[in-house]
């Protein structure tokens, strides 16, 4: 008996595997002074990250990553109601028109973060704010919500400030980390900062590590810590140029 | 009661692309006269945690030790689940924290690494989480720091022996933490279970239950390895752990992956 059971072949035992979730979000501010140059070069940046992109997801198979944007200017709109997967993730030329209504996008934002729709076995999210200019709205209340919501405060958030308009303190506010507000002076500029935060959805997808809670959110994980990307070493984070400024 | 224990950690599939070796550890003790132990100890394997494989081993090997010692010292189970009820996530914890560093600190020095550095820079370079059992006569003890699962299985039921806080990501907490012992914790059950029925406590790191979509699916999983061994005997298992932990890892989520099994038939 015990030989015959040796020999015997068997399936694995369990449900069907999965790998983690990854969504990557991209907020995209398409108000009227992003009219022109600004609102060219995101289009053509976001769109040259997406095969490069594509290509670091293939290399991770452990991680499917999912992409998806919320343009915000006289309200806000996702562009596609759900997650995209990478592989089938096209850009769609946004537009610029209206006014700053931040406080809008990060209400649908916070909408999509909460378990569910969001699982929590996903790798955290990435979340990527791009603006050149001031909220119109009241912006607090939302951005509050957001970041008190378990994954609002486990994303990683990543702001990029186009020009010399911008109200870096409601960047600061969103992503909690100086280092992770990136400003671009320029359209050189704001191609290379986006295409550096293309690249943060295949440091967090990485997968195989863990890191110890760090103290500031094990101190402060009962009341809402704001942990934005501390468990990763984002490393070559650019700087922006000396050149001409918007 | 008959009681196998078993287990296998295999190499995640995100290690076997850079060659990095598992940094999960495992041990059991199932030769002591009215007691068995199970434990597993997942390093965090991070670039600053290079010497994780060495950290969990240490987590393992304190937890066995620590527990024996004072299960022998208590000599009476009715003293010792005393002890523990009111001293698992205390007195106990704090032994664990302290008994690790200390070998985290034998370590490195008998390795001749740098000594001038801070200790919990240290301690941060073997980072590892901790689970561990003891399953005597009338009761069963489980211990957490950081994350993992230890679940428990018969014929009826599927559910988790101790529920620790869940840390979204890649976050957890850590023996090597200063102060570690405070994120411990601990559970004392009575086994109001018919010995003489098949039960069966799985010990497993986070890799294995985040290769599945859902604690559902993770549960199913758990009862089909029951079952399997109900129906096969633990050979069936035993003989293909490897291959499947494997297996999972790669079509799952690629981190290194341990179970342990503890069968009762």
């Amino acid at each position: 008996m015990a030989n015959e059971e040796m020999e015997m072949e068997f399936e694995r035992p369990g449900a069907a595997l999965a790998n983690r979730p990854l969504h990557f979000f991209w907020l995209v501010d398409c108000s009227g002074s992003m009219f022109g140059e600004k609102i060219a070069t995101v289009n053509n940046a976001i769109q040259s990250c997406i095969k490069p992109m594509q290509d670091a997801a293939e290399n991770n198979p452990n991680a499917h990553l999912f992409i998806r944007t919320l343009k915000f200017a006289t309200g806000a709109n996702w562009v596609s109601s759900n997650p995209i997967p990478v592989e089938q993730f096209v850009w769609d030329d946004l537009a610029a028109g209206g006014v700053t209504d931040m406080g809008k996008a990060f209400e649908l934002l916070a909408a999509q973060l909460t378990i569910p729709p969001m699982s929590d076995r996903a790798l955290p999210p990435v979340i990527v704010l791009l603006s050149d200019g001031q909220p119109t709205d009241n912006y607090k209340k939302n951005l509050d919500k957001l970041l008190h919501l378990p994954w609002g405060k486990k994303a990683v958030r990543i702001a990029i400030s186009i020009g010399k308009d911008v109200d870096d303190d409601v960047l600061l506010e969103f992503t909690g980390n100086r280092e992770y507000v990136l400003q671009a002076n320029n359209a050189e500029d704001l191609t290379k900062m986006i295409k550096w935060a293309s690249t943060v959805a295949s440091v967090v997808s990485a997968p195989g590590s863990q890191e110890p809670i760090s103290q500031q959110a094990d101190d402060t994980s009962m009341a809402g810590d704001n942990n934005t990307g501390g468990a990763y070493d984002m490393g070559n984070i650019p700087q922006p140029s000396a050149g001409v400024v918007w | 009661m008959s009681m196998t224990i078993f287990g296998h950690s295999a190499q995640g599939a995100s290690h076997g692309r850079i060659e990095k070796k598992c940094q999960d550890s495992w041990d059991k003790i199932d030769y002591e006269p009215g007691l068995f132990i199970a434990t597993v100890a997942d390093g965090h394997g991070s670039d600053k945690s290079v010497y994780s494989d060495e950290g969990s081993w240490a987590a393992t090997t304190v937890f066995k030790k620590v527990l024996r010692a004072h299960y022998k010292n208590f000599n009476d189970e009715y003293a010792f689940e005393t002890f523990l009820v009111r001293e698992g996530d205390g007195k106990f914890a704090q032994i664990i924290d302290r008994e690790w560093k200390r070998s985290i600190m034998d370590v490195h020095k008998t390795a001749k690494r740098d000594m001038n550095i801070p200790p919990e820079e240290i301690y941060r370079l073997y980072g590892s989480t901790l689970i561990g059992i003891a399953i005597l006569n009338e009761f069963v003890f489980a211990f957490q720091i950081g994350d993992g699962d230890i679940t428990y299985v018969d014929e009826n039921t599927v559910e988790a022996l101790i529920e620790a806080d869940k840390l979204l990501g890649v976050e957890t907490h850590s023996l090597c933490k200063i102060d570690a012992w405070k994120r411990a914790i601990s559970v004392v059950k009575h086994k109001d279970i018919d010995d003489n029925k098949p039960y069966m406590y799985m010990l497993t790191t986070d890799g294995f239950a985040n290769s599945y979509s859902t604690q559902d699916m993770f549960y199913q999983t758990c009862k089909e390895y029951y079952e399997l061994m109900r129906q096969h005997g633990v050979k069936a298992v035993r003989n293909n752990l490897g291959k499947w932990l494997t297996e999972t890892s790669y079509e799952g989520c690629g981190d290194d992956i341990t179970a342990v099994f503890a069968y009762n038939e």
